[in-house]
């Protein structure tokens, strides 16, 4: 199964930070044009329907066959703000709006309406293999039948800042009064790509392989999967040139993916790409965007990344619960 | 492919696209059918049957499945004004609720120390049910078992709970790891013990029905040996406020497909199927029904209402019928979504008659339930499993006085001593989510 990506738009936090990682904001009007509607939307919305219209701009498409999201939190402002005036007063008159951005799937819905997309059309809203389910789904379609050729997928989350305090009080985040190395630091971003059963002049990069795995035991568990990998794509240990790890910097959490870097990937150019977006459910989303830029040599953010890379790995966890492995190669 | 082509060329010309779709589809649907099936056979040697051998559910219907069953033959709706919801509605709308308190639940499931949330609690129970009933080992490595679970709200009715402390500074309580939809599954899952694949959709009211279609597929495509899919969904002052702001609540009993219809009863539940593929299954005799065919698309019209004559769902039932290569009249009974709201029977209705042009016996059990949103799919689906091992079609309650628009008339009465082959179930979401299944006698 595989699939190839012909562009890819990804919104992300740039640099490092020890309190969040927070998108800067565009100026969504230049894409999405400055309508009520745009004043209407959520920031998660906003983010959603921005980047998956870059993407498609980049794209020779006016149309997709089907439309794949993934979101780990869905709405998270929204929600809040149908439910705080709540819990303040029930039976005051409350407006809908926020309700309905709410709900996970008005992203790919909003999507769909803007294209005027008929197609299928998923959301997945699961932790940390949101938008791996996402890419699973849509590279199914694929293999499915004909009539699913170029897919839109996407990963998006967004950080406000009483789910930031939430994260706090529940003892996940990095501060002042633990030690360094443990706790996280969260983040926020968007990642829109289209993908298609046949490679076009347009291809950036293939999708070979995406592996989840649910609580592994230890190191050797994820190590395994790495190697069936490698024999499913014909491939040797030395000809993977690049790989991001998504340790997220709570030592405890971090443990399993540590060792499997240091065993397996000893002399490998690596790099854990959570210090240039943080963590957030669908952070893989901003990996596989590196990836597609040091394939194509356009990363400018590994000045020790080898000159040619043909085949980038992504191994990522979140909270040493939900792991997924990528295999992403030149065409 | 097709109809995006025509829509793009005929955009705003709604008579020409009427004038296309019902003369020209039915045609390139067939062509379509025969495409479909070459290139499904020349990329798997043979097409895989897939069959339920399990199912659970716990919905206003009671929490056994001998005990929906006989509420649902004999016309008993467990729609009541609500005891456990903390809302100041309880007493204004009425709801499908499961009147068991979460100490009742947890005990009825053993559980003795840390009660995870409601929308955890009867999940597990009717997941419990499902794999109890297929008498699949899960701890057999040999197999490749996943769990695909849907939920709209997740620990919401949790977090409203805590979520005022929170504000006030003087929580206690991680709410904030249960609130998430990915929690009841994580939760279903490990007691369970599944950990090939697991997964959370979330497409709104047609959310439980993508799961079992996921599930399908992945079953299919081989990646897969059987999967546990279905949904929960927890009543919450979230989405019974979420819904009377969008004005969508019927103080009364809910009246699917009738005129009068004034809106939807919210309702709470969980329902879960074992799908397994035809090459796992040891005991044949465990099959309760066959999975034949699924479509999804969207309706992509409005992010609330859907189109005026439910396009989206007529591409999900033709889609359907594709897959599953029947024609309309091969379906014995449509169990539609019917959630009373003025706009979806409209629409529906309208698209039940595009799809079944000689016309086709259907009910809405939401009068039975309330519209349990996430579950609503899953729960529906074990109701066409019943109807198709137990010879009986399920009344569409309180209906007197058709949609002047469509005249539609639904089964108004139970029906019992009629055969049934193959079941279509549909549902539909906010988003413009809309999806279809077939269900068939194995």
């Amino acid at each position: 199964m595989k699939a190839y990506i012909n562009s890819i738009h990804c919104m992300a936090a740039q640099g490092a930070s020890n309190t969040v990682f927070k998108i800067s904001e565009p100026n969504y009007g230049e894409i999405l044009g400055n309508s009520g509607e745009l004043r209407r939307m959520s920031k998660l919305v906003k983010m959603g329907m921005y980047a998956s219209q870059k993407c498609i701009n980049e794209t020779t498409l006016e149309q997709m066959d089907a439309i794949v999201v993934g979101t780990g939190l869905g709405g998270v402002e929204s929600s809040e703000k149908f439910l705080i005036p709540l819990l303040e007063n029930e039976s005051s008159t409350h407006s809908p709006t926020p309700f309905i951005q709410s709900l996970p799937n008005s992203i790919a819905g909003q999507i769909a309406l803007k294209l005027k997309c008929y197609g299928y059309n998923m959301t997945y809203v699961h932790r940390g293999f949101s938008f791996e389910s996402a890419l699973l789904d849509a590279m199914m379609l694929i293999q499915e039948n004909d009539e699913n050729k170029n897919i839109l997928v996407g990963g998006l989350d967004e950080l406000v800042d009483s789910y930031v305090e939430q994260m706090r009080q529940a003892g996940y985040l990095k501060e002042a009064s633990k030690p360094a190395d443990l706790g996280v630091v969260l983040g926020e971003g968007a990642t829109f790509l289209q993908i298609s059963s046949e490679e076009n002049p347009q291809t950036q990069a293939i999708l070979k392989d995406l592996r989840m795995l649910y609580r592994p035991e230890n190191d050797i568990d994820i190590t395994n999967v790495i190697n069936e990998i490698l024999i499913d794509n014909n491939l040797i240990i030395n000809e993977i040139d690049f790989v991001l790890i998504g340790n997220c910097g709570d030592k405890y959490l971090d443990e399993k993916l540590k060792s499997v870097s240091e065993k397996q990937f000893m002399n490998h150019s690596k790099m854990n790409f959570k210090e240039q977006c943080g963590e957030y459910y669908t952070s893989s989303g901003y990996a596989l965007w590196q990836a597609v830029q040091l394939i194509n040599g356009s990363s400018g953010l590994f000045d020790e990344a080898p000159k040619t890379i043909n085949n980038v790995l992504i191994i990522n966890h979140y909270n040493d619960i939900n792991y997924s492995i990528f295999l992403i190669s030149k065409p | 492919m097709y109809f995006l082509f025509y829509h793009k060329r005929h955009k705003g010309n709604k008579d020409l696209k009427q004038f296309i779709f019902v003369f020209f589809v039915p045609f390139v649907v067939e062509i379509g059918t025969l495409f479909f099936t070459i290139s499904l056979n020349s990329k798997n040697s043979k097409p895989m049957n897939i069959y339920i051998t399990g199912m659970g559910c716990i919905s206003a219907l009671g929490s056994e499945t001998d005990q929906t069953l006989y509420n649902l033959q004999n016309e008993k709706s467990g729609l009541t004004y609500m005891d456990f919801v903390e809302t100041q509605y309880n007493q204004k709308f009425m709801a499908g609720e499961i009147k068991m308190s979460n100490q009742d639940l947890a005990n009825r499931l053993g559980l003795t120390h840390k009660i995870p949330t409601r929308t955890s609690l009867i999940g597990l129970w009717a997941a419990q049910q499902a794999v109890n009933q297929s008498g699949i080992e899960i701890v057999d490595k040999s197999y490749k078992t996943g769990f695909i679970s849907a939920s709209t709200v997740g620990g919401m009715v949790n977090t409203e709970r805590h979520f005022q402390n929170f504000l006030n500074g003087t929580n206690q309580e991680n709410f904030v790891s249960l609130n998430d939809m990915g929690d009841s599954t994580e939760y279903i899952a490990n007691t369970l013990k599944i950990s090939n694949f697991i997964t959370t959709i979330n497409t709104a009211c047609a959310s439980s029905l993508n799961a079992i279609i996921l599930g399908s597929r992945m079953i299919k495509q081989g990646i897969l040996d059987r999967v546990v899919v279905g949904g929960t969904d927890s009543l919450c002052k979230f989405t019974i406020n979420g819904f009377n702001a969008l004005m969508l609540l019927d103080t009364e009993a809910c009246l699917p497909f009738d005129a009068r219809r004034k809106g939807i009863n919210l309702g709470e539940g969980a329902a879960y199927l074992v799908i397994e593929s035809e090459k796992v299954i040891k005991d044949k005799s465990k099959i309760l029904a066959q999975i034949s065919g699924y479509g999804s698309s969207n309706d992509a019209y409005h992010q609330t209402a859907s189109s005026p004559n439910g396009y989206g769902l007529q591409l999900a039932m033709k889609a359907a019928l594709k897959t599953a290569s029947l024609t309309p009249k091969d379906i014995n009974y449509l169990n539609a979504h019917g959630t009373a709201t003025p706009n979806n029977d409209l629409t529906e209705g309208w698209a039940i008659k595009e799809t079944f042009t000689e016309g086709i016996s259907f009910s809405s059990t939401k009068c039975f339930t309330g519209h349990t949103l996430a579950a609503s799919g899953s729960i529906e689906a074990v109701f066409s499993i019943l109807s198709i091992n137990n010879d009986f079609l399920p009344a569409n309650l309180g209906f007197q006085e058709a949609i002047q628009e469509h005249g539609l008339i639904p089964i108004s009465t139970t029906q019992k001593g009629v055969s049934l082959k193959h079941i279509m179930s549909n549902s539909a979401g906010m988003g413009g989510s809309c999806s279809s299944i077939i269900f068939s006698k194995p």
